[in-house]
């Protein structure tokens, strides 16, 4: 099989397993240890690892997080957002990165480890490149946290209302601190 | 060349920082009337956006690149002076067989940036500076080293290295991911730093793009670090080392013309939001930026 095939059948069969999701943002509840990575190479996970920190929650950040990375974590946090220079420092390409991510989803999935999805980016993560990983991370997560100017047209929140996942969105970056804290709590 | 009536430079960077200097330059030679023309080119040394400097897995991969894209504006352009306005290209020039050759005069900006990082630290006994800057320009420890040979401690010269932060500016310098990557790389150099934090600090925006920002710089490291920072910005003492050796007044004015080429292209997103910035200074150069030339033979891009 090809790489794009192999992609598509994780992301259908990932999406086949998925849970129903939650009905509101109350009954979620995340634990630490927490594993943040990217997806998509953008700048944002640099971002969201200082969130974690300013929460006063310790994350371990790993850019390119691969199934070992989990080894004894409560919950993974996916950044969505394609850079093509941030693949490029990487040294992959985009059907690697798209690889990487449906195989830390799937074993996330497996081990009963809980995923977040910090979508902090706005605009400049939207659009076909980034939308892929946006919605192969949003599909798969229990709860999204949104900064608005990314979700203008309602992308992630119509999303969450299809799959009953619960969602928190945000004016700006630094407004995720709170919604992030109180999760955890 | 400071003898001539007409002369051409070359401005050169691996992304659109370098702008800033062309713009700088463009208002001060325009202002001086050192020469009676002076074509000023920018010329992107990038080849393609998918293959970044910051990405080749070799510095002997960058300096053969780099190499390749000085010969391509020398034969093009035969300009009077290289200037290299990017601090990850010019940690290679002393590598680069263009500028051993000594065809042209080839000025990196580095030499600039240590020299006023180093004064200003020397100056004050108690400061600490901090080096911002791409993870190529980190790794080679130029500027640490530099402003050690100014006789400045070895414990009072930290360095911060920013991935990506440059493309984040270069998409769009007053964003909140830009304001939000800063806090974070502001963040790690502060706790690398220790008790340090607690003195006078000057921080070094060595990458040439980091300019675009500096409000928000300034804004973000003062809040991290709890007092006013000073600043020290490589681009400005760039062409302000330049303008030292220039002739003022020599010619009733200067004309001058301003033209931007890139192999690689810079999206209409790009062009607007550094074009925002630059016309201030020079409108000229904005201008050039928002009409550049994309040449896909600007230069080789392979051996």
């Amino acid at each position: 099989m090809t790489r794009p095939a192999v992609y598509r059948a994780l992301v259908v069969s990932i999406v086949l397993l998925m849970p129903a999701g939650h009905a509101s943002a109350q009954s979620v509840r995340f634990e630490q240890p927490i594993l943040v990575t990217s997806a998509g190479q953008s700048a944002d996970v640099t971002i969201a690892g200082m969130l974690f920190k300013k929460a006063g929650l310790p994350a371990r950040v790993v850019a390119q997080a691969k199934p070992a990375d989990l080894d004894g974590q409560k919950t993974l946090v996916l950044v969505p957002g394609f850079s093509s220079k941030g693949m490029g420092s990487a040294g992959i390409d985009k059907d690697q990165e798209m690889a990487r991510v449906m195989s830390l989803i799937g074993a996330a999935q497996s081990a009963n480890v809980k995923i977040l999805v910090l979508h902090i980016g706005g605009k400049a993560r939207r659009g076909t490149q980034s939308d892929s990983f946006n919605r192969a991370a949003a599909t798969a997560a229990s709860h999204l946290v949104v900064v608005r100017a990314g979700d203008e047209d309602q992308f992630f929140t119509k999303l969450a209302g299809e799959k009953k996942i619960s969602i928190d969105v945000v004016d700006r970056i630094s407004d995720a601190t709170e919604p992030v804290g109180k999760l955890f709590k | 060349m400071f003898e001539k009536d007409d002369i051409t430079i070359v401005v050169t960077d691996s992304g659109l920082g370098g702008l800033s200097v062309t713009a700088d330059l463009e208002k001060s030679l325009r202002e001086s009337g050192a020469f009676k023309r002076v074509t000023l080119i920018f010329a992107s040394a990038l080849a393609d956006v998918r293959r970044t400097y910051n990405a080749m897995a070799t510095t002997r991969e960058k300096i053969e690149a780099f190499d390749r894209a000085l010969e391509g504006m020398a034969r093009r352009y035969s300009p009077d002076l290289i200037l290299v306005a990017c601090n990850t290209l010019s940690v290679l020039l002393p590598e680069v067989p263009f500028v051993a050759a000594g065809r042209v005069p080839v000025v990196g900006i580095v030499a600039s940036g240590i020299s006023v990082l180093g004064e200003r630290v020397k100056a004050d006994p108690a400061a600490t500076a901090i080096v911002m800057g791409t993870p190529t320009t980190i790794e080679s420890s130029a500027y640490r080293k530099g402003v050690l040979a100014l006789g400045v401690q070895p414990e009072r010269v930290f360095e911060q290295a920013c991935p990506n932060l440059e493309t984040e500016i270069q998409a769009d310098p007053s964003s909140d991911v830009v304001r939000n990557l800063i806090e974070a790389y502001a963040d790690q150099a502060r706790t690398s730093i220790g008790a340090r934090a607690k003195g006078p600090v000057v921080v070094g925006l060595c990458c040439s793009h980091y300019g675009y920002s500096r409000a928000l710089f300034q804004d973000v490291l003062d809040d991290v670090f709890g007092r006013r920072v000073e600043i020290v910005d490589p681009n400005l003492a760039m062409s302000r080392s330049l303008m030292s050796h220039a002739r003022r007044g020599a010619f009733g004015s200067t004309d001058t013309v301003v033209r931007v080429v890139s192999r690689a292209e810079i999206t209409a997103g790009e062009r607007d939001a550094i074009a925002s910035v630059l016309v201030r200074v020079s409108p000229k150069t904005a201008a050039a930026l928002r009409s550049y030339e994309q040449k896909m033979d600007l230069f080789d891009t392979r051996k």
